[in-house]
């Protein structure tokens, strides 16, 4: 069960995470390794903020973005997962499917807002001297609090949403009593990880 | 000099903040060296000039950036004083900018991230089958942003400008001297073995239960061979579900 004070603050730092991962620094504070443990602490399951974390991280390992590349985000993937988790009250299989896919589709927003970002920097174009400056560091924060927003507004629509889904997900699921598949699940990332030196 | 090069430092974490597809980084590329800009030629007519010219395309990694940052204000001040064209300055933003993207990716997002990652993850699945409830949490982020950022990330865009800067177009010389080839093939191998290390430790903590084991090794084969034709992500789901479902028949 989480309360609706929640969901906002979860929202609410979640979002920071994202930052990291394009328009602040790239520090990896928005790797599923670090996010994980960090909100499942919040959430108070730390532990299983660690199994998401470890799982995700290797999962996400050789997504890079290469050039115009956007990989799936693993932020979203991680923070949905455990919400899901949560919600579920601790349906793995369901989390992790879920938060993967979600990862999937927050790639596109972030391509929407980079397709948006193009409009917006003809605004240095026309302008006088003594505003251009001020309009490149307003440009800045503008990238800076729409991704933000941009965040927060995602899961603040998503978390009702899966609140529902994973209601009705919990009556009609038969796969319940699987906690052992926790076990195997680092073998996928692992897998991946391998293929990753493999190929290249 | 030195308060514009740390202006320009911290300006450079904002690199990316307005990624777009026409000019990629181009604004945060300009925010970047603006205090440079303003040094060499206070509020001119020419200095609001050398903002708009560098405002078009730009694109090339993050981190490495600021090695071609680095060397563009060295430009821009040998452009002041009329020793070089406009022309140098931008063929050389152009031309550089592809290669060090390349060195870039290679190095940092395909090996070093990498090699943190597996130690990270590795730290955590050493404590075995009950490795989330059981590893120090606090050792494991800690020490993988240390890791990351303290000997990787930040030493190499804060060198990287300095360097660059110091030594403008030489720099790739050097780079090419350093052999960063082969630092990174053996940090590759070093993180195959660790990854290969994990699985084995990993798999014997699970030993009491052979169907597990057996489970373990399927799952990381298929993933291993797997992830040639389908996306990750998507094997990832399938494999999820095929878990599932045999988790279901034979347990239950």
């Amino acid at each position: 069960m989480i309360t609706e004070i929640q969901f906002l603050l979860i929202s609410l730092i979640s979002s920071v995470f994202h930052l990291d991962s394009l328009v602040f620094g790239q520090f990896m504070f928005h790797r599923p390794i670090v996010v994980g443990p960090l909100l499942g602490f919040l959430m108070g399951v730390p532990q299983y903020g660690v199994l998401f974390g470890c799982i995700l991280e290797l999962v996400f390992l050789s997504l890079i973005p290469v050039g115009i590349k956007v990989p799936p985000d693993a932020t979203t993937a991680t923070v949905v997962s455990l919400v899901c988790f949560k919600l579920s009250n601790g349906n793995i299989i369901v989390s992790l499917i879920t938060g993967i896919l979600l990862g999937i589709i927050y790639k596109y927003l972030d391509i929407l807002t980079r397709s948006l970002n193009s409009m917006v920097i003809n605004w240095i174009e026309n302008a006088k001297d003594d505003v251009i400056t001020t309009r490149i560091n307003l440009l800045v924060v503008y990238g800076i609090v729409v991704t933000y927003f941009r965040s927060v507004l995602f899961y603040l629509i998503l978390f009702p949403l899966l609140n529902v889904i994973t209601k009705n997900i919990n009556k009609i699921c038969l796969i319940t009593n699987i906690n052992d598949l926790v076990y195997i699940l680092p073998a996928i990332g692992i897998g991946f990880g391998l293929a990753h030196f493999v190929e290249k | 000099m030195k308060t514009p090069i740390i202006c320009v430092f911290l300006r450079s974490f904002f690199l990316q903040s307005v990624w777009n597809y026409e000019r990629m980084q181009n604004v945060g590329f300009v925010f970047t060296i603006i205090p440079w800009l303003k040094k060499i030629y206070d509020r001119t007519q020419k200095f609001y000039e050398r903002i708009k010219i560098h405002y078009g395309f730009f694109n090339t990694h993050p981190y490495l950036a600021n090695v071609l940052i680095g060397i563009i204000m060295k430009l821009e001040e040998q452009y002041s004083k009329n020793e070089i064209t406009n022309e140098d300055v931008l063929k050389t933003k152009t031309l550089l900018a592809g290669p060090i993207a390349a060195i870039g990716d290679r190095l940092i997002w395909s090996t070093w991230r990498v090699f943190c990652s597996i130690v990270a993850v590795g730290y955590f699945l050493s404590y075995g089958r009950n490795f989330y409830n059981e590893a120090n949490v606090w050792v494991g982020i800690i020490g993988y942003l240390v890791l990351y950022n303290i000997i990787g990330h930040i030493p190499i865009r804060f060198l990287g400008l300095y360097f660059g800067y110091e030594y403008s177009k030489e720099i790739i010389e050097r780079i090419a001297k350093f052999g960063l080839q082969k630092t990174v093939n053996i940090i590759r191998a070093i993180s195959a073995v660790l990854l290969l290390i994990i699985a084995v430790f990993y798999s014997l903590s699970l030993l009491d239960n052979i169907f597990l084991v057996i489970l373990f090794w399927v799952n990381l084969f298929l993933s291993l061979v797997l992830h040639k034709k389908i996306a990750a992500i998507y094997i990832v789901v399938l494999l999820l579900c095929i878990n599932a479902l045999v988790f279901f028949i034979f347990k239950l």
